[in-house]
């Protein structure tokens, strides 16, 4: 993808991006997986065979192993940093919309109906407002920044 | 959404939108600036 934009920019182009990084939603999706891996939702993850059919997809890149990226396309003046952009919210509600609408999508396709997918979001803001309350109610979002010049 | 900026940025005869994959983005023109924020992860 980096070769991509490498290629449509102009000499001397620049590539400035934000994406998450690899310290993004570390603390939400630790309670997320512990929603998961409780009797309640545990089947719904897993296949007759009690098998684990939850792929952990989430992938956030690192400072080096975008710069390494970067470097071998030939890009210069690469600045690559992470920076941590922590979302907060007024109330319990607007988290709990929040999260069911936009974090927790992979995880609800798992349930068959509405009243499953918003048991399980609701656990997860339960989860929060009672065994974190340092999350109560932010994302704890871990940017990462990529300036570079062709 | 790409409907719904087009009417936010209707006032703007210089900007164009055009749906593609990202990973097999071509253009006709080079351009000077790749921006993107919370597209890519």
């Amino acid at each position: 993808m980096f070769e991509r934009f490498w290629q449509i920019l102009k000499r001397s182009g620049q590539l400035l991006i934000q994406c998450e990084g690899h310290t993004d939603l570390a603390k939400t999706l630790s309670i997320v997986n512990k929603v998961i891996e409780s009797n309640e939702f545990n089947n719904y993850f897993c296949n007759s065979e009690s098998e684990d059919i939850w792929p952990q997809r989430w992938y956030f890149a690192k400072k080096e192993g975008t710069e390494k990226i970067l470097q071998e396309i030939s890009f210069r003046n690469i600045q690559v940093f992470l920076e941590d952009r922590e979302a907060k919210f007024h109330t319990q509600d607007e988290y709990f919309l929040f999260i069911k609408t936009i974090v927790l999508i992979p995880y609800l396709k798992y349930f068959s109906n509405d009243t499953l997918k918003d048991k399980f979001a609701r656990s997860v803001v339960e989860e929060i407002d009672t065994n974190a309350k340092d999350l109560q109610w932010k994302i704890d979002f871990g940017r990462l920044n990529i300036n570079a010049i062709k | 959404m790409i409907r719904l900026a087009k009417e936010n940025l209707a006032k703007f005869y210089n900007i164009e939108f055009i749906k593609m994959d990202i990973s097999e983005i071509e253009l006709e023109e080079k351009v000077d600036v790749v921006f993107s924020n919370a597209t890519l992860h």
